[in-house]
């Protein structure tokens, strides 16, 4: 079980902003207690790591409390989220940049490479996955695994499949929320 | 209907709606609004927070997949790729059947810089010195674009075909970029021809890593393991032909162009037409569609391009006709009805 709400590190982000104002401090405080939840979960969402999510929800709290004249800033959850957003596109971008580097520099190796925090899947999960996926429709499974497993983004795969980008998003969806069903049902039993 | 089935029923459409946010949230940079709107989903329910959170949690997991799972599935449920490519050292040839869509898009990702455009006319090599210190030989009626920053080389084969000397630079990955497919260079030499939706890659020295811009082939930006092609290679992609090849070659084969000589090894005579073309005047056209995906092994002197059409018709089922304008190539055992 994941733990997504851990207590909040407000005396490390307290000594990182030394000459924040009090009010500046609480502003983030109460984002932070408000919006911490979907904040973390928008970003595990994008960057599917939670170490992630939770380091780059740390320096978006850092990057607002380093925000200039809190006066004029009124800390909106719009803000938030837009600075985590950004943040977020920089480390995908990052991530991509590094794994290229890695590919040129280890030229020998075969490269089954896999991050060392993400535990591969369960036989068992996969079969389900597998099973699940045979279950759907063609062209919902393969807009699945296009997107999901290949990265491919909607635009290229509506175009692929010969699909409206949001068809393409609603085959993903049908896909993602039933094998995520099989799953679990197979869990139970 | 019991109190457990109503819930079911509830529990189905909440993560159904839960695994729609999880998609839409995936590309929000073209969509601000559906930040906000997932915002508000999320306060509207605490169930709906917690039903996006488990569908995050699935779907990173099918995200982080790896290994032969992840292309157990690819191989099975994406049609377009009937098996995932393998590298082998050995100079050994490799036929991969695969069905491609329609052509997509480029995104432009990198910084606003002005491109430089090179091209030449038919019939013309032209040598290019790049800022870089890398030198590009570019073919006949080809035409190409160059954008350095600090950090980045990017080039785009726009037409026809172009051998490129890489100068080297660890910080700078040079990226030539034709049809669908990306080449990235460190320090090498490699030829490029692009012809149609046709390309051909000969690496003379060094090695280059393959990526295509849509994923296809299993070749995303971050496809592991990563395709690379050394020297010696020659990689042939074909999408009208539904072909990925590898084969040997020499690295004078890359550059045999250079020295007026066109060589085609079992190339469709479409290409083959199109790349005589840089170099022809009047143009050929080949009118009988069939002639298209005839394939053609032989050398073509650029500087007796005649001489070679006066033959042609030996080696393949055609007739030349000459006009003033073109020439044409008809298939020769064509019933006249």
């Amino acid at each position: 079980m994941i733990d997504r709400n851990p207590t909040p590190p407000l005396d490390r982000l307290r000594s990182s902003t030394e000459r924040s104002e009090p009010t500046h401090i609480s502003h983030v405080a109460r984002l932070f207690s408000e919006h911490n939840r979907s904040l973390i979960a928008f970003l595990y969402s994008k960057l599917n790591s939670l170490a992630d999510a939770q380091e780059v929800a740390q320096e978006t709290y850092v990057r607002l409390l380093r925000l200039g004249e809190p006066e004029r800033i009124s800390f909106q959850k719009a803000l938030l989220f837009r600075v985590a957003a950004n943040l977020c596109v920089d480390r995908i971008r990052m991530r991509r940049v590094r794994e290229q580097a890695e590919a040129e520099e280890t030229l020998d190796q075969s490269q089954d490479r896999r991050l060392p925090e993400d535990p591969e899947m369960g036989y068992e999960k996969m079969r389900i996955v597998q099973r699940a996926l045979a279950e759907l429709p063609a062209k919902t499974s393969r807009a699945f695994v296009l997107h999901v497993l290949e990265g491919k983004d909607i635009a290229s795969i509506a175009k692929t499949l010969n699909l409206t980008a949001r068809m393409v998003r609603y085959h993903i969806a049908n896909a993602l929320a039933y094998c995520r069903t099989r799953v679990e049902e197979g869990k139970k039993s | 209907m019991s109190l457990h089935d109503a819930t079911s029923l509830g529990d189905s459409v909440l993560f159904r709606t839960a695994a729609e946010w999880w998609v839409r949230l995936r590309e929000i940079e073209d969509d601000p609004d559906t930040l906000a709107q997932w915002i508000a989903w999320c306060e509207a329910d605490e169930r709906h927070i917690a039903a996006f959170e488990q569908v995050s949690e699935f779907a990173a997991e099918m995200v982080n997949l790896d290994g032969a799972g992840r292309e157990r599935l690819i191989r099975r449920f994406d049609v377009g790729i009937a098996r995932r490519w393998q590298y082998l050292a050995a100079a050994a040839a490799l036929v991969l059947g695969l069905a491609f869509g329609a052509y997509a898009g480029w995104k432009h990702y990198f910084p606003e810089a002005p491109w430089q455009v090179y091209a030449s006319a038919t019939a013309v090599n032209r040598e290019i010195d790049l800022a870089d210190g890398s030198h590009v030989v570019l073919g006949g009626a080809s035409q190409l674009r160059v954008r350095l920053s600090a950090e980045r080389r990017s080039i785009e084969l726009q037409s026809g075909e172009a051998f490129f000397r890489v100068a080297h630079d660890s910080r700078r990955e040079f990226t030539v970029r034709t049809g669908r497919i990306s080449i990235h260079a460190v320090g090498t030499a490699f030829d490029v021809r692009h012809s149609g939706e046709r390309v051909q890659l000969i690496v003379a020295e060094g090695r280059v890593r393959l990526s295509s811009d849509d994923g296809s082939w299993g070749l995303g930006p971050s496809s592991r393991p990563a395709l690379f092609v050394d020297a010696g290679q020659k990689v042939v992609f074909d999408p009208s032909a539904s072909q990925l090849s590898f084969s040997s070659a020499t690295a004078q084969q890359a550059t045999s162009w250079q020295e007026d000589r066109l060589e085609f090894i079992d190339e469709p005579l479409a290409s083959v037409v199109a790349n005589v073309n840089r170099y022809a005047s009047p143009p050929l056209v080949i009118s009988t569609a069939e002639l298209n995906t005839l394939t053609f092994t032989g050398t073509v002197y650029t500087n007796s391009i005649d001489g070679w059409l006066s033959a042609l018709p030996q080696a393949i089922p055609v007739e030349i006709v000459r006009s003033a304008d073109k020439v044409t190539l008809v298939k020769s055992d064509r019933a006249k009805r």
